[in-house]
């Protein structure tokens, strides 16, 4: 063979894999892409708040809306809004605190977890020269609310480690209210999401302590949860399964590439220097679980802790406020659709 | 008059029970989490004024208010008298009445905490913040609505400064700080809401917090109900305080 006529063969072959690869491409995208006759329900998304837990969902649209459904995102000021938005049917899915979704499961409304949304978060901070809870005697300590699961998670510490213990007790609705009663010394202690104390770490760094992390100490409990409405779920089954498979993907590209919140973060809330650290900081804690982080060990243990707690009725059980069937369609679904749905992630 | 004001109470209690219907009917069928039908409100309610928790709720919510609408009172007029009577200090401070006026005052509370804490002084102070612009602005308007006529006649009578204080501007601008009291006073009741929903949760603040967690809307809608009452007895106490003021004319009070 001389060397013109492997050099036509190579161009000839590579015209060919071109062709080959560009028709396999379009045989998988047929293959995911739904026909045109075939019509997939819009989707609603409420969330709590917009803020970095959200984050996977907004890289989950792009999966979504490659398989052909059209997703829309509303971020409301309060949870009990999004979760009054998914039991009117005003969305289909919604994120937020588990009290919140299961209140409103216990009291009837057609909401369904589906999945967590991000890990334990929660954090009992104080100032630097307190070394142990008894230290908080006497002491003003910030809790968000009457029936916040961080509210929840402080009592029950210190049922547990210091029963005998009363600090002084100040409501104070809004995290960041809360960094700044404890940044002026106005409080020595208050609950925090990590994200929160993390800015206030930055803003005085070591003047404030993580003393107690609830994710370590409880980690079989559930904060956060990814919802849907449940006669949605009856309706559309694969429909809430291809969501619940593609916020487990977005999990997984996050946890992968934290890159991937920071550019999303970006779009939502502007360019900062604190988003790249928040984001270092999740993806080194793999708070956005990867297998979708709703067990049925972990749904029976919150419901306990929620019941014991006295914020949810002893007669509600798991099915009233769970299903884990998609999350577990949606793992077995995995495997396989992995390689297809590879490149299809922003970034 | 007796059967005016009897008229009146029948078309008021027309219009409630009217209202009332409708909240029913609508309540009914939206079938909300968040939207209790009236009947069930009603009946929270009376649970409700049951409880001493309640009442000591109120209290504390209210605490805030009589120490807030005073002090914002007092600046508040005292600031408007003097920037309706000087121009060049109007000129100079109207811009800064007039974004505290329209500033979003939530977004201050975490300087408001940095600065006075979570304690009654500081409830005080945002409620304080809502009220006082608008005083000082209504009050502003009187004051620069009195006749200048009537000054350049006591100035002409060799009047003192004190005098066309006395005899001409305050008793032109008492229907203004009647109403700047009433507008101050509505502002009050709503920064005084606010702010333990968002400073601190207190008193009334902190139960309607609670019901909104708890789902429990019946409860919720039955302390701002609560809340509705109270803004309008005293607005329309402040009302009738307004009449009062408005009947007297500076003419009458200079001649």
């Amino acid at each position: 063979m001389t060397a013109a006529r492997i050099a036509a063969w190579r161009r000839t072959s590579a015209g060919r894999a071109g062709v080959l690869a560009l028709a396999v491409a379009s045989g998988l995208w047929a293959c995911t892409a739904p026909p045109a006759a075939t019509r997939r329900p819009a989707l609603r998304v409420a969330h709590s708040a917009l803020d970095f837990d959200d984050m996977p969902s907004y890289v989950a649209n792009a999966t979504l809306e490659a398989d052909g459904y059209q997703v829309e995102d509303t971020s409301f000021a309060l949870t009990e809004l999004a979760v009054e938005a998914l039991a009117r049917g005003n969305a289909e899915f919604a994120s937020g605190s588990v009290r919140s979704f299961w209140v409103a499961a216990a009291r009837g409304a057609p909401v369904l977890t589906v999945m967590a949304q991000v890990g334990n978060m929660h954090r009992l901070v104080v100032r630097q020269d307190v070394s142990g809870c008894r230290d908080l005697e006497g002491r003003r300590l910030a809790l968000q609310s009457e029936g916040a699961i961080g509210t929840a998670f402080v009592r029950r510490y210190f049922a547990e480690a210091c029963p005998k213990l009363v600090p002084q007790t100040v409501f104070v609705p809004q995290s960041e209210n809360r960094a700044a009663a404890l940044l002026s010394g106005h409080v020595d202690a208050t609950v925090l999401e990590l994200a929160v104390y993390h800015w206030l770490d930055r803003q005085a760094p070591g003047r404030f302590r993580v003393l107690e992390d609830f994710s370590t100490r409880w980690p079989d409990l559930i904060a956060t949860v990814v919802n849907a409405n449940s006669d949605f779920a009856k309706q559309h089954p694969a429909a809430v399964r291809d969501y619940v498979r593609a916020r487990v993907l977005a999990n997984r590209a996050v946890s992968a590439d934290p890159s991937l919140l920071v550019e999303h973060a970006k779009r939502a809330f502007g360019d900062s220097e604190e988003l790249a650290s928040v984001a270092k900081l999740y993806g080194s804690l793999q708070a956005f679980d990867t297998a979708g982080g709703l067990t049925a060990e972990g749904i029976a243990a919150t419901l306990t802790f929620l019941q014991a707690q006295g914020e949810l009725p002893h007669s509600v059980v798991p099915a009233q406020v769970a299903d884990l069937s998609f999350l577990v369609g949606a793992l077995r679904d995995l495997p396989e659709l992995l390689p297809r749905l590879a490149g299809r992630w922003p970034g | 008059m007796a059967r005016l004001n009897a008229r009146s109470i029948g078309w008021h209690a027309g219009t409630a029970v009217t209202i009332g219907l409708l909240w029913e009917a609508a309540a009914r069928a939206a079938d909300s989490l968040l939207v209790p039908p009236a009947s069930a409100t009603l009946a929270a309610l009376w649970r409700l004024l049951a409880h001493t928790e309640f009442w000591t709720a109120l209290w504390v919510s209210n605490q805030a208010l009589l120490v807030g609408l005073p002090a914002a009172a007092a600046a508040g007029i005292v600031v408007g008298l003097a920037l309706g009577r000087w121009p060049a200090l109007a000129r100079w401070c109207d811009p800064h009445v007039h974004i505290l006026l329209v500033a979003p005052k939530i977004a201050f509370i975490p300087l408001v905490i940095m600065a006075l804490g979570l304690g009654l002084l500081s409830r005080a102070t945002v409620v304080a913040a809502f009220a006082f612009p608008i005083i000082a602005v209504t009050v502003q308007s009187g004051v620069r609505s009195v006749d200048p006529r009537l000054v350049d006649m006591a100035r002409a009578f060799c009047a003192r400064e004190a005098q066309i204080w006395r005899r001409v501007l305050l008793p032109g601008a008492r229907p203004a700080i009647a109403t700047a009291l009433r507008l101050g006073l509505a502002r009050a009741i709503a920064g005084m809401v606010s702010v333990e929903l968002t400073l601190v949760a207190v008193g009334l603040g902190q139960l309607v917090l609670r019901f909104r967690a708890d789902f429990d809307a019946a409860s919720l809608y039955a302390a701002v109900l609560v809340v509705v009452a109270e803004a309008v007895l005293l607005v329309r106490l402040a009302t009738l305080l307004e009449h009062r003021l408005g009947s007297s004319s500076p003419m009458a009070v200079a001649e």
